[in-house]
């Protein structure tokens, strides 16, 4: 007669030190995997689009539309969320990242399933009705979603202060530059699933589907997590405006849509150096706006390239995806290179010649021979970009950069002043139309609109540089 | 040197020792372990299949792919895992809890676990054969319930090794169910009065097996006969392919039965535990467990209504099946009245009773639905069905099981699991099965035919929505796997009485074989 097997096991190996899972909880580990794999597959996602859309049978303006109503949403959410934010408690906050993650799972359904929806609910939507739903929920999912690292417009929602226990200053730093590299990381990950879902699906729609479905549980995963998350941790739900370790919470946008006289008078107020940046970075970001969409396109109908490694063959749609992949490492590699950069370079300069890239880009591509390593390259070039998207003068999440950076000058005798806010927000709605009328152009031909929009980034470029070139 | 191989001589004995070891609760433990396994691969099959129907047309994977697919996750997820689950939950504690500390044949119950690794690796074969490239081998794609002539017109010689792969699992089912009968009949120490509702529920399950599995096993035989010594019995001159469907929906509707009541007996069991009372109605809930044993082998007309069946024969079947409602009813009741009052602790394992019993109940009401002739008639060949069949098998079952999982973690592992992880593992598995059997249920009601790849593209967004939710639940078992292993390496070490139950009115003899191992910083958790 055996008796029943004990179970006593030897007590738990102790190590000196806490692991990220034992800091972070496992249940938040799941949820930080969750949010960076969400953000990457929603932002592959939001780069096939344009593809899935000419799938679809619609033309490049059907493009632009869905990518300037993007923006006009994101636009929109700043100013209902700057309203709010003052008085809103933790629980809130919370309640209302967790409900806008499921908007964003539910607008990767819905692009999913828009060619169909009608026929399924009886609704005289269309398939581009349906794709601007989709568009609206993932704008609001972008406004008011936790992002990459678990932070709500640069407040810890998830994880509070605890992450990286440093001072408000360098945490802020840091999480900036990590929050690039989830990014890249996350992008990367969507891009190989992409290239997956494209190579192994037989058409666009059916590659676009799956990798959607992907996207659309992940999020619906990352909600859950967020959703138990809190539960387990019932706290910062003060609503006192303050982050989980005490600090002040970063500075909130103003709320009021600026007027035009508005925009006037803060351009006057401004010194004519930072005006001339300010204009140089604004016209390099409507290249891009203007051309970023439909990049997939140019990769998939313009050049067409496919791929053979060994016995598996890429179609142009898949091939996007290690472009994209490309772009990521960039991304990342820029990040991590942007501290050594800073100190050594001065920052007109590093700016100057950083933006000549994204602008020299679109030109670039359509010009470039029909090779992927030659594609790759340019992506990797482009994504490397992220260096200097710190110092950029009409980055929002740079303004204590800015400020720091105006310190420092006045320390030293110059006068350097940051971009108001109120100029950012009309920047932001100046872009809003920026890819329909890529879309447009690009209707004309992709030759004319992506070297359209390299002569206005590089006019951009030229007003970067004048006031170095009238100091010297 | 010869330290080494001495060394090397007893570790091979050790293991040796170790295989055929015959210690009740560590076969438990392998059963478990195996039945995790197993539900891994097969539902890595419904994840594949889930993945074709993202589209509607069959432009991921092929239709025979998806065919596949839909063969071995539905054969793997009942014979390989839900069967030997059962039998782990019941090793791991029925004898303590008739007060024995062994079953009444250890050696051959060892033995017919050992049965059960190669027989899934012949069932398996097809698809281990396509991955590998052996030729002849192809994945078998003759759906789970192998109805002829589809079954004996293939030419894959998988099939024949799948059906003798089941025969495998029948005589290891058999074996292991009937040294469950003689032990609870003749090895406990306590009065039939006194024996647990969970026990109970193996025991008729058990019964219910040593009388249904060796139906299958004929037709298996029969099968085998057909597609190899050219017999005729279900296809051919004087043969009858309704036949098959006959025998084997005779064992099946039990099986389903055989599945069933253990995990209702789970839910019989831990409900009390954490709602502060004895359970409400004991008798009744062991009288209704009778009652669907004996129920459930006559209801397997139900599964054939649309098979050209006399009108009178549909009537009578008709109201069998019905009447099945009745005890499952009673058990709801039980369940309700003993939560009913009670002083509720939230914990995991009651997470996925509660959740549990909420699947049960959309299921029970699908299921009296299908029962009706003019309905099924209707919903018999549509996903309707299988939004049915997964709200009992994935809804009642496998929450069950999780449910005893996590209130028998600490008995398995003498450790806590990570309570954090446990409750994401329930919502996910939650929330994905909710999504999941919601967008199934409405695409049967709208009429979609099941067990086909494609579909009207009307269907897609419904399809994806279910597609979502699979993969959610998919996610769910990998955050319960990440905990297992976790929790079983560095989980705090729990108590004798890790629910804190010793003063209350339902702790258990389970338990108390743990006692004499408590150490002293064993804790206890008492969290709502």
């Amino acid at each position: 007669m055996n008796p029943p097997s004990d179970p006593s096991p030897p007590p738990p190996a102790s190590s000196p030190e806490p692991s990220l899972v034992d800091r972070l909880g496992p249940d938040r580990l799941v949820l930080l995997v969750a949010l960076v794999g969400f953000h990457g597959l929603v932002r592959i996602a939001e780069r096939y689009l344009p593809a899935y859309v000419e799938a679809l049978g619609y033309g490049p303006v059907v493009v632009g539309l869905l990518a300037s109503l993007g923006l006009a949403v994101a636009v929109g959410v700043r100013f209902v969320d700057g309203e709010s934010d003052e008085t809103s408690s933790g629980r809130r906050r919370h309640r209302l990242a967790l409900i806008t993650t499921l908007f964003g799972a539910l607008g990767l359904l819905v692009w999913a399933g828009a060619p169909t929806l009608d026929a399924l609910l009886g609704t005289p939507l269309s398939a581009v009705g349906w794709l601007l739903v989709g568009v609206a929920l993932l704008g609001l999912c972008h406004g008011w979603g936790p992002d990459e690292t678990g932070s709500l417009r640069g407040r810890g929602v998830a994880f509070g202060g605890s992450v990286i226990d440093l001072d408000a200053a360098s945490r802020t730093r840091i999480r900036t530059r990590t929050r690039t590299i989830a990014a890249a990381l996350a992008l990367a990950g969507g891009a190989v699933l992409a290239t997956t879902a494209f190579s192994g699906a037989e058409t666009v729609r059916a590659g676009f589907a799956l990798l959607v479905a992907a996207g659309s549980t992940v999020g619906l995963v990352a909600a859950v997590a967020l959703g138990v998350a809190r539960t387990a941790s019932r706290t910062d739900d003060s609503g006192s405006g303050q982050t989980k370790d005490g600090s002040e919470a970063a500075p909130l946008p103003s709320t009021a849509l600026p007027t035009l006289e508005d925009v006037r008078e803060t351009v006057d107020t401004l010194p004519p150096e930072t005006r001339w940046t300010v204009a140089g970075d604004t016209l390099v970001r409507l290249a891009t706006a203007m051309t970023l969409p439909f990049v997939v396109l140019v990769v998939v109908d313009y050049h067409a390239v496919a791929l053979t490694v060994g016995p598996v063959s890429l179609p142009p749609a898949a091939v996007f995806g290690p472009l994209v992949l490309a772009e990521a490492v960039g991304a990342a590699a820029g990040a991590l290179a942007a501290p050594m950069l800073r100190p050594r370079v001065d920052r007109r300069w590093l700016l100057a010649a950083g933006l000549v890239v994204p602008a020299v880009f679109p030109l670039a591509l359509v010009a470039a021979p029909s090779s992927v390593a030659v594609l790759a390259a340019l992506f990797a070039l482009v994504g490397c970009r992220t260096a200097l998207e710190p110092v950029r003068p009409t980055e929002s999440v740079v303004t204590q950069t800015v400020a720091r950076v105006r310190e420092r000058g006045r320390r030293r005798g110059r006068s350097r002043a940051a971009v108001p806010e109120t100029l950012r927000t009309a920047i932001r709605v100046a872009l809003v139309p920026a890819p329909l009328l890529g879309g447009v152009l690009y209707a004309i031909g992709p030759v004319a609109a992506f070297s359209l929009a390299t002569t206005i980034g590089l006019l951009g470029v030229r007003e970067l540089l004048r006031p170095l070139r009238d100091s010297s | 040197m010869s330290r080494l191989t001495a060394l090397r001589t007893g570790s091979c004995a050790s293991t040796v020792r170790a295989s055929v070891a015959v210690d009740h609760r560590r076969l438990g433990r392998w059963y478990l372990v195996f039945a995790l396994a197993m539900a891994l691969w097969g539902g890595l099959d419904a994840l594949l299949l889930r993945t074709v129907l993202v589209t509607p047309g069959a432009d991921v994977w092929m239709a025979r792919t998806y065919d596949a697919f839909f063969t071995t996750h539905g054969l793997t997820m009942l014979f390989l895992f839900a069967t030997p689950a059962i039998w782990g939950f019941a090793y791991t504690v029925v004898p303590s809890l008739i007060g024995t500390d062994r079953t009444a044949f250890p050696a051959l119950g060892t033995a017919a676990f050992w049965l059960l690794p190669p027989a899934a690796l012949a069932m398996r074969a097809g698809t281990i054969g396509g991955l590998v490239g052996v030729a002849g081998l192809e994945p078998v794609a003759i759906g789970w319930t192998m109805y002829p002539p589809l079954s004996t017109q293939s030419t894959n010689l998988a099939v024949d090794l799948l059906l003798v792969g089941l025969f495998l699992v029948v005589v290891s089912t058999v074996v292991t169910a009937a040294n469950f009968v003689v032990t609870i009949a003749r090895c406990r120490t306590i009065r039939w009065l006194e024996v647990d509702t969970f026990t109970w529920t193996v025991l008729t399950s058990a019964a219910m097996a040593i009388l249904s599995f060796p139906v299958l096993s004929f037709a298996l035989v029969l099968l085998l006969a057909d597609r190899n010594l050219g017999t005729a019995f279900f296809v051919g001159p004087g043969g009858d392919p309704v036949a098959w469907q006959h025998l084997f929906w005779f064992f099946a509707h039990p099986q389903v039965y055989v599945l069933a009541l253990p995990p209702m007996g789970v839910l019989s069991h831990v409900l009390p535990r954490f709602s502060g009372r004895r359970l409400y109605g004991h008798r009744s809930a062991v009288y209704s467990t009778l009652a669907i044993g004996v129920l459930a082998f006559t209801v397997w007309g139900h599964h054939m209504f649309t098979t050209g069946m006399d009108p009178r024969a549909r009537v009578a079947f008709m109201f069998v099946t019905l009447a099945v409602a009745l005890p499952s009813a009673a058990k709801t009741v039980t369940w309700l009245g003993t939560l009913w009052g009670g002083a509720i602790r939230l914990t995991v394992p009651m997470l996925f009773a509660l959740g549990s019993i909420g699947f049960f109940v959309g299921g029970g009401v699908t299921g009296v639905l299908l029962a009706v002739v003019p309905l099924n008639v209707v919903y018999n060949g549509t996903y309707y069905v299988v939004a049915h069949l997964h709200l009992m098998l994935l809804g009642l079952v496998v929450f069950a099981f999780l449910s005893g999982a996590y209130y028998w973690f600490p008995l398995l592992t003498g450790r806590w699991y990570d309570e954090s992880l446990a409750r994401l593992h329930f919502w996910l598995t939650a929330i994905g099965v909710a999504v999941t059997v919601a967008a199934l249920l409405v695409l049967g009601l709208a009429g979609l035919p099941r067990r086909v790849s494609t579909y009207p593209a009307a269907f897609a967004p419904l399809h994806q929505l279910a597609t979502v939710g699979a993969f959610v639940v998919a996610v769910g078992q990998l955050v319960f796997c990440l905990n297992c292993w976790r929790s079983w390496r560095t989980g705090e070490p729990a108590g004798s009485d890790p629910w804190s139950l010793e003063s209350a009115p339902t702790h258990d003899r389970e338990w108390r074989s743990v006692e004499s191992t408590a150490t002293p910083s064993s804790r206890t958790r008492d969290r709502s």
